[in-house]
């Protein structure tokens, strides 16, 4: 079955390199890497690690009130300045009626900051007395804390900052839920559920909790580099879509979950491909450029690798992997790299990469210059999940 | 649904709530009005103004897990166990290790991870370092953390909203489309939602759907209880959660886990899978007004029901119960009776609405689940479950409660709402077994 390509009609990005595509895409043509050794004090119990903060944004820079800036964590203002971001590319956003909206997030785990709780956690004398903690710090609790342990709070507090009252989900965690949220956004607008489709994926904020999780993951090599940021795409009915505002085509997509170890996670990759192919109507042959997963850490590099070289056998697509830039943004991952591999499609160009094992396999940066049409997106999220996109360009 | 595409019909379902280890113990209680809700045993709940809760009995946990998945109960919160043993009552009355091609069975669920427990972080509180006497700056002393075993960082797994989905995954071997949804009171429903959107469009044949909450903790009250959600109002645990009753002062917390195993029409058929109902349509909104506050004039939940029925193609005239979200707070009641009206106009003075809820509590990220499944339930044996605790009428809830009486009553088609904190509303419309 092939599926008819959607248009792509928006888009918004918050990373590292600042707000924007326009700021990614330079920071990765450049090849100036935004990760940092992190020197915030609360990671010092760590090996040293390198990170892609994205600036603190502030409140009245995405129109939050304090009432509402003080509900916010950092991950809230991320999702919030991408919205805003979608909406001043796409005025078809900014005009719509909330109901006809349909938003789908997806969501990093979101963890309470130490300080919100070490306050009380004093008051309790001498730190370890549970019954003077009931008794003595609970008052020193921000009374809104709990709020902070739904990670759906930041979404709903975009659907309210711009009344976006569609059908919705939030999906957590990590990249395989943004993939779904970027897939039922699609099927939104494709099916007529409403008028717009809105997908955003957004990571979590950097703190030890996030490090520590990471760490337990098996991602202790140096390679590995957590970064901060947002992603959102706005999907439009082919027959609703202003042409002149199209910027590109979602062809077709896939998620696929390996279960076991040795061999699986490859040929999760490699089914999840070519599902998203088939439902494209290309071969592998017909993809130009391909947006790895290439998170830098060993296994799945190798298992990515491998896949990719049993998809193409001889046909070697240009090669694209975001992470060594931006660090990887997990939940923010699948909508930043779709982002960026439509903007390398529409500039005919390939930045060059690094750090992934299956860029080897890969045509050179510029080799496909100029004649780039279609892109496949490879995604892997936590505990075996993988998901691909098959993007075209726009023209 | 069915006029969209392909057919979505439910071939098993199970459950886990306060009531009852399985669904037929849980629907025979709640059919003789009996209430799950007791003084807290989990946790001490000294010093706070609500210390009851709807808590499930750990045998019938222990009783009803399955041995061959032991070897992930290191990752397995309590949650996550009292979904795998939902899952597996749904799996074995479906039939679910008979389908052949498992990359065709997926799994959504709706699921928050394990909350941070104050004992956890009492115990690695002497590892925090304040930097220049700023107690609240400062950094985690990892290393002496680890040697000294100080925390165990399978935490930071159980930790994950995700953890319930990944755990069934495996322990069902389910490897098609996999979603975990966190929309607060919502997440249940949108799981079973989504899951027959996948099904529909072809993305799966058999979806693992449901939801599961264990927040009866220290932390898991307390948010609600400075944010006043919770009832403290109550002269026994039993009456305090009383749904559209004019003396309803809030929710009682509740834990569960709810289970369906849905598939598409063609596929249970081609197999000889008993047909328990069907999923005919879902609707989902968002309410866009504030984190705390349900839009006064239900435009949300609205929009859900309404949706619902295009979803399924059915008239409002065809729906002939609705098992309302109905949590026993004062805002929540009056909206949604207002919504019923609005979606219902003169017919929803007939219409029967009851809350589950009365019994079993509030079970979150469950809820949608396990209120569906009573749903059906109710449509297999004919019976629609009371409002328990219905005694003082409020002016502004004039609806038919079904008070605190089972009614023998054939129906057929349902729908069941479900309204998350911070705004989010889904409503699945539900078929009774004769449909399909």
């Amino acid at each position: 079955m092939k599926l008819p390509p959607l248009p792509i009609t928006g888009v918004g990005l918050i990373t590292a390199a600042g707000r924007g595509v326009d700021a990614a895409w330079e920071a990765l043509r450049a090849g100036r890497s935004c990760l940092a050794p992190d020197a915030d004090p609360e990671l010092a119990g760590f090996a040293p690690i390198k990170t892609a903060r994205c600036a603190r944004i502030a409140p009245e820079s995405i129109g939050a009130d304090h009432r509402a800036a003080r509900l916010m964590g950092h991950h809230a203002r991320m999702l919030l300045a991408a919205v805003q971001e979608a909406i001043a590319d796409a005025p078809a956003l900014a005009d719509a009626a909330g109901e006809e909206v349909a938003f789908f997030a997806g969501m990093d785990s979101f963890d309470p900051a130490a300080g919100d709780l070490i306050g009380a956690i004093r008051e309790s004398e001498d730190g370890v007395r549970l019954d003077h903690f009931f008794s003595e710090g609970i008052d020193r609790i921000p009374p809104l804390w709990p709020l902070g342990l739904l990670n759906a709070i930041g979404f709903s507090q975009a659907a309210i900052r711009h009344q976006f009252r569609g059908e919705n989900a939030v999906f957590s965690a990590g990249a395989e839920a943004a993939a779904r949220a970027l897939w039922e956004a699609a099927d939104s607008a494709r099916l007529g559920k409403a008028k717009l489709g809105l997908a955003a994926g957004v990571s979590g904020a950097i703190s030890a909790r996030m490090i520590a999780r990471a760490v337990k993951r098996g991602a202790r090599r140096a390679a590995f580099a957590p970064g901060e940021g947002a992603g959102v795409v706005l999907f439009e009915a082919a027959e609703e879509a202003d042409p002149g505002r199209i910027r590109g085509w979602l062809k077709g997509r896939a998620s696929v979950r390996a279960l076991g170890t040795g061999g699986g996670l490859a040929g999760a990759i490699r089914d999840a491909a070519e599902t998203a192919l088939s439902l494209s109507g290309l071969a592998p042959g017909e993809i130009d450029l391909l947006a790895l997963h290439g998170a830098g850490e060993g296994a799945a590099d190798a298992a990515e690798a491998e896949a990719v070289s049993a998809l193409f056998g001889c046909h070697r697509p240009c090669g694209l992997a975001t992470k060594g830039v931006f660090g990887d943004l997990w939940g923010g991952s699948p909508a930043l790299d779709l982002i960026i591999a439509l903007r390398a499609l529409a500039e005919g160009e390939a930045p060059s990469s690094r750090g992934a094992e299956a860029l080897r396999f890969c045509a050179e940066p510029g080799a496909g210059r100029g004649d780039m049409r279609n892109a496949l997106v490879l995604l892997q999220g936590f505990d075996g999940a993988c998901a691909a996109f098959v993007v075209g360009r726009s023209a | 649904m069915a006029a969209r595409g392909r057919r979505v019909v439910v071939t098993g379902y199970g459950a886990m709530t306060p009531l009852g280890g399985d669904v037929a113990s849980t629907f025979e209680a709640m059919r003789e009005g009996r209430s799950g809700i007791d003084e807290i045993s989990r946790f001490s709940p000294e010093g706070l103004p609500c210390r009851i809760a709807g808590e499930i009995e750990d045998a019938w946990l222990e009783s009803r897990e399955d041995g061959g998945g032991r070897r992930l109960d290191k990752f397995s919160t309590r949650g996550a166990r009292m979904m795998r043993a939902a899952v597996s009552q749904a799996a074995k009355a479906a039939r679910l290790g008979e389908v052949a091609d498992r990359r065709r069975v997926g799994v959504a669920l709706g699921s928050h991870g394990d909350h941070p427990q104050i004992e956890e972080l009492l115990r690695i509180f002497p590892y925090w370092k304040p930097e220049n006497g700023d107690p609240l700056r400062g950094g985690w002393d990892v290393k002496a953390l680890r040697s000294r075993g100080a925390y165990d960082l399978m935490t930071f797994f159980r930790r994950k909203a995700d953890v319930a989905t990944s755990v069934v995954a495996l322990d069902f071997d389910c490897r098609g489309p996999t979603a975990s949804i966190c929309s607060a009171c919502a997440a249940g429903a949108q799981a079973i939602g989504e899951s027959a959107r996948l099904i529909r469009d072809g993305k799966a044949d058999v979806m693992v759907a449901g939801g599961c909450e264990a927040a009866i903790s220290y932390v898991g009250f307390l948010g609600f209880v400075l944010l006043t959600a919770l009832a403290e109002k109550y002269e026994t645990p039993q009456t305090a959660s009383r749904p559209f009753d004019r003396r309803r002062n809030g929710f009682v917390m509740s834990e569960g886990a709810g289970a369906m195993i849905l598939e598409g029409c063609d596929h249970a058929r081609a197999r000889g899978a008993e047909i328990l109902g069907e999923v005919l349509g879902y609707g989902d909104s968002a309410d866009a007004f504030r984190i705390t506050d349900m839009h006064p004039k239900g435009l949300g939940a609205i929009f859900a029901m309404k949706r619902a029925l295009a979803d399924a193609g059915v008239s409002p005239g065809s729906v002939e119960y609705v098992n309302a979200h109905g949590t026993s707070t004062p805002k929540n009641d009056v909206t949604e009776t207002r919504a019923v009206k609005e979606v219902f106009g003169a017919r929803a003075e007939k219409l029967p609405i009851s809350s589950n809820k009365s019994m079993i509590g509030h079970t979150i990220g469950a809820a949608g689940a396990i209120e569906a499944i009573l749903t059906l339930e109710g449509m297999r044996r004919s019976e629609i479950l009371p409002t328990i605790n219905y005694q003082h009428r409020d002016p502004k809830c004039d609806l038919d409660y079904v008070p605190n009486e089972t009614r023998r009553r054939a129906h057929r088609v349902a729908l069941s709402n479900s309204f998350g904190f911070g705004g989010q509303n889904a409503c699945l419309c539900l078929g009774g077994p004769g449909r399909a």
